[in-house]
């Protein structure tokens, strides 16, 4: 064999994993297309209502502006000064007290996204699907299993109306191309996965009144809310069980009040661990009360590890992992004595070009990506991203754990869910 | 940035003690917003929720605004330039913000200009490493806006469609007012939340003040309003209440010899600008506008709408003081309150005077 070629280019499995990578190349050169607001070309307007004016709502609105072929004709909430917030700083919606009064007279509606608190998805959506409309349904999908379970089979029964939940992971675009990496040779076997999320807040919220303020901090009741486990790590773990295309089987937590000592129950301090099979184990942690690292999650493999952080993903290889074709172009960051391969769409390009300096962020929030699916769903009759039976799983999981938090027990989640696909 | 001001906290209860104001900071806009709410006004869980919501504002305009995230409406609006994508909808604050901008730039002769993106980047100001990935976002820099397309077609605001379109190469830069406007946007949310008394200041540079420490009817001298310094220790000291301050000074931000404040009319940094220059008006977007054109025009600008008092230090350490009216100026009201210069005493003041 030429000493001119290195050896493993003549090892099938290696030349498989080029032409995988250069898949993965091409992949990562998607930057123009997400640089540029996508529109829906060729699509009628798509005639989009808000129900649930709060502050994911305003993000909501920010981000449906951006796309070209989508029109917000209606904002509902119950509250009305928050509703007609909403409708001030968009052009031309109407605003709605009561979502059945707007299904009533706007029969305009295509398709509705419900970003009202959690507690409050059920009805909304069941009464959008009843209605013949499109529903986004913001995650995590509802806080009992019995709600959840009655938003899949209305989604179910509303044949090929698109029912998308907002677990956003799966339509971020680093986190697509990311799970290409995770999927092939790159990673290898998995050894291990973590996620976390630390921000420094009491997740309180202040009203203009004893009333709205009562309804504004839902979050703290643990009669309403799944706590950090359902409202935040539910997304994580949907990006777990989307990249380990398995659920897990056991779930164990803990929690407790450490910092924010205003009277609540709900624990501002979580602990998890979910358990798949083969012993592959998911560490969870989240807290109100620092905010250092922020929010990530990382896949161990015996090739390379992946972190991943919402805008921005790395892969950090180990040196005896091989060398692989695409690595020329790769973007390199320093984090302490690790260096990790920046994971960005259009990096090719962009280190050909000799501009890429450092980690560069997606285009858009996350958000945008996700609603942009649910609305090209609705547009071009194709599958949500994330379907409400995909998400009842995720949604039973993060039950599951919140109860093992607030109870420091083990909880092992429903066999009919655990032995299924994510998806 | 150049330090703008120094709130004069020590005529404050100690910190930690029981009287003192609930203080909570965030990071924004490349720099640090803090707040400072008075307890007599609330219970302690309220207030701490109340400048929660007041924080995650101002990150949510700096989300829209900002020239260095990637993800922000100001880049989506650039690259659907670039792109020549059409127009790009605009959330109304933002769409009245512009419209505010240029309205701004006519009323000031073009001494301020939101559109001033390209020539900072002409300058070699927009070279941090998060502007140049926000910059690799947007697409190469603009080197395609005619030189003889007028201004007045840089910036097409459609009212009927709140719709932003820019001509391609044009680059904007809210550097100058984003930090006003979320304040702006912060006291309509305070308003709403019934907070009556508060000083909330984005780098220093940035203020604004409702009310005073104390209680609404107290006799206590700091009653007046809020005490800050101008340039720091040993500086002019003023009184705020209800009221913003814009601190602008060309020490911030440099690349080589150019300077960050551009004189939109010579499309370069404003020349022989003075050290700092101060403006205080109802809004802090105002005190914005007015604080830039205070530096480009060195103090002398003829048209600065009432109510918007202004000084400028020519050089550090010397008093901010106004060109116009070196003793005593007292403007016509303004909705709301009347403000007062009080040049002939020492330290200078403005004080509400309903």
């Amino acid at each position: 064999m030429s000493s001119m070629f290195p050896a493993d280019v003549f090892d099938p499995k290696r030349r498989d994993f080029l032409l995988a990578g250069a898949g993965a190349v091409t992949a990562m050169a998607i930057f123009p297309e997400l640089s540029v607001a996508r529109s829906l070309q060729g699509a009628d307007t798509l005639n989009i209502a808000l129900v649930g004016c709060g502050r994911q709502g305003r993000a909501i609105i920010g981000e449906l502006q951006k796309i070209e072929n989508v029109k917000i004709v209606a904002v509902c909430d119950t509250d009305e000064s928050r509703a007609n917030g909403a409708a001030r700083r968009v052009e031309g919606a109407e605003v709605f007290t009561d979502h059945k009064a707007m299904l009533d007279k706007r029969k305009d509606i295509a398709a509705v996204v419900v970003a009202t608190p959690t507690h409050l998805h059920r009805q909304p959506v069941v009464d959008c699907l009843g209605a013949g409309k499109h529903v986004y349904c913001e995650a995590p999908m509802a806080h009992t299993i019995e709600d959840a379970k009655a938003i899949a089979a209305a989604a179910s029964a509303a044949g090929k109306l698109v029912t998308a939940i907002g677990y956003e992971g799966r339509s971020n675009p680093v986190y697509q191309l990311a799970r290409t990496f995770f999927r092939s040779d790159a990673v290898r076997d998995v050894i291990a996965c973590s996620a976390h999320q630390y921000q420094k807040t009491t997740w309180r919220f202040a009203g203009s009144d004893a009333r709205r303020e009562a309804d504004a901090n839902w979050r703290l009741n643990p009669e309403l809310s799944l706590g950090l486990p359902g409202e935040w790590g539910s997304h994580q773990f949907d990006v777990a069980h989307w990249y380990l295309d398995e659920l897990p089987a056991v779930v164990r937590g803990g929690g407790a009040v450490r910092f924010h000592a205003d009277g609540r129950t709900i624990a501002d301090t979580v602990h998890a661990e979910l358990v798949f099979k083969d012993g592959v184990r998911m560490q969870y942690d989240a807290s109100l009360c620092t905010s250092y690292l922020g929010r990530a999650e990382t896949f161990r493999g015996i090739n390379a590890t992946i972190r991943l952080a919402w805008s921005h993903g790395w892969m950090f290889k180990e040196a005896d992992a091989p060398t692989q074709g695409w690595e020329v172009y790769a973007n390199r960051q320093q984090f302490h004595n690790d260096e990790g391969i920046t994971l960005i769409a259009g990096a090719t390009k962009l280190a050909e070009q000799g501009k890429l300096k450092e980690g560069v962020g997606l285009p858009h929030p996350s958000l945008y990506y996700s609603l942009w699916d649910f609305a090209e769903a609705c547009a071009k009759g194709k599958a949500p991203t994330v379907s409400a039976a995909a998400a009842l799983k995720t949604t039973a999981v993060a039950i599951a754990a919140a109860e093992a938090c607030a109870k420091g027990t083990e909880i092992k989640i429903d066999p009919s869910i655990a032995g299924s696909k994510p998806s | 940035m150049a330090p703008g001001c120094q709130s004069d906290l020590s005529t404050l209860p100690p910190a930690g003690g029981h009287d003192a104001p609930l203080l909570h900071a965030t990071m924004a806009m490349g720099t640090r917003f803090e707040i400072a709410l008075p307890r007599w006004q609330a219970s302690q869980p309220r207030l701490q929720s109340v400048a929660e919501v007041v924080m995650d504002d101002i990150r949510h305009w700096h989300e829209v605004l900002s020239g260095f995230a990637p993800d922000s409406w100001l880049n989506h609006l650039h690259r659907a330039a670039v792109g020549r994508a059409g127009p790009v909808r605009a959330d109304r604050a933002v769409f009245d913000l512009l419209a505010r901008c240029e309205a701004a730039r006519v009323a000031s002769g073009g001494c301020f200009d939101i559109a001033v993106g390209h020539l900072m980047a002409r300058h070699g100001l927009r070279s941090s490493a998060s502007e140049a990935i926000a910059d690799q976002t947007v697409g190469d820099p603009p080197a395609d806006l005619p030189a003889d397309l007028p201004r007045e077609r840089w910036i097409t605001l459609d009212p009927d469609r709140l719709t932003v379109l820019l001509a391609p190469g044009v680059r904007l830069d809210f550097g100058a007012v984003a930090k006003g406007f979320a304040l702006d946007m912060a006291r309509s949310t305070l308003a709403d939340l019934g907070i009556a008394s508060c000083l909330l200041h984005g780098g220093t540079s940035s203020v604004l003040a409702l009310g005073s420490p104390t209680p609404p009817g107290s006799a206590a001298p700091r009653a007046a309003g809020w005490a800050v310094t101008l340039g720091g220790p040993g500086g002019r000291r003023l009184l705020l209440h209800n009221a913003s301050l814009s601190v602008s000074a060309p020490s911030g931000r440099t690349a080589g010899s150019a300077h960050h404040i551009m004189d939109p009319r010579l499309g370069r940094p404003a020349d022989r600008p003075p050290a700092l220059a101060a403006t205080v008006a109802d809004s802090g977007l105002q005190a914005e506008i007015w604080s830039t054109v205070a530096i480009v025009s060195q103090g002398r600008h003829p048209a600065t709408p009432v109510g918007v008092l202004v000084a400028v230090a020519d050089a550090p350490g010397d008093s901010p003081h106004n060109r116009h009216h070196p003793r005593d100026i007292h403007p016509p009201p303004v909705p709301g309150h009347v403000l007062r210069w009080r040049a002939d005493n020492d330290p200078l003041t403005w004080v509400d005077e309903p």
